[in-house]
């Protein structure tokens, strides 16, 4: 088995335009995938959700505010799961509910150091 | 008479209580930072090719600034996770389940790797991105703060 970095972008306006409800409705569907792929052991870090705001340094030290390039595709969290290959864990990301709401989720073996 | 004894020796408790006061204040100083720090991710963006045209001996230099900038920061304690190198291959998975091959967008700003990082402020946090050797190499750090859930 190799472990697997799940990295999800959206448009953090979606999120925004929310009603409690929907947020609601949301979560517990984040919470089901990423509690099916517990069930069968293959998370190893359920990962964390990313504050909208932050910075880029670039070379030079140049600082520019907000977060990555457009914000349609900027990353909003990730997730660190096991799998047999980098086809099974793109299967384990076709449940993720980002998928529902226009953003996707990029799929990266992990290269241990 | 023991009523006056136990007096005396609330008397010596209160003296002693003051006594340590200077040492709680500091000692709630030093931990002041744990209280108010926020957690920060950096993920690093680069060209795979800038690596992969590296000879022996650029990687390891290259691998020695790294550990040295991240040494620095794990020695003021501010290290939470030192992170992961992802493999140059991967998918995207898009809405309708659309797997694309290979990794985000233009190849070179490409997701290589990341780390976790405990500071102050969003200010502070980028204030030690600008250590890091990708930067002398092409490549750019995003500092976004985490969301504990």
């Amino acid at each position: 088995m190799k472990d697997f970095m799940f990295v999800f972008r959206n448009d953090p306006s979606t999120l925004a335009d929310r009603s409690p409800e929907e947020m609601q409705a949301s979560m517990q569907k984040w919470m089901d995938w990423i509690g099916g792929i517990a069930a069968q052991g293959k998370l190893i870090d359920r990962g964390n959700r990313l504050n909208p705001a932050g910075k880029v340094v670039k070379p030079l030290l140049t600082i520019t505010d907000g977060p990555y390039i457009e914000t349609k595709e900027s990353v909003g969290g990730y997730t660190m799961v096991r799998a047999e290959s980098l086809d099974e864990a793109a299967e384990m990301a076709k449940g993720c509910p980002i998928l529902l709401f226009g953003g996707n989720v990029e799929v990266r073996e992990i290269d241990r150091m | 008479m023991s009523g006056f004894a136990g007096f005396m020796i609330f008397l010596k408790k209160i003296k002693l209580l003051s006594s340590m006061a200077p040492a709680i204040r500091q000692q709630a100083l030093k931990l002041k930072p744990y209280i108010t720090m926020k957690d920060f991710l950096f993920v690093f963006r680069n060209d795979p090719a800038v690596m992969a045209g590296m000879s022996p001996e650029e990687l390891q230099t290259s691998m020695k600034k790294w550990m040295d900038w991240i040494g620095g920061i794990a020695a003021q304690g501010k290290l939470v996770d030192r992170g992961n190198q992802l493999a140059n291959e991967g998918n995207v998975v898009r809405p309708a389940k659309v797997v694309t091959d290979g990794p985000y967008i233009e190849t070179k700003e490409s997701v290589g790797g990341f780390i976790m990082v405990r500071a102050e402020s969003l200010g502070e946090a980028t204030e030690m991105a600008k250590g890091c050797p990708i930067l002398s190499a092409g490549g750019n750090v995003e500092v976004r703060p985490i969301i504990r859930m």
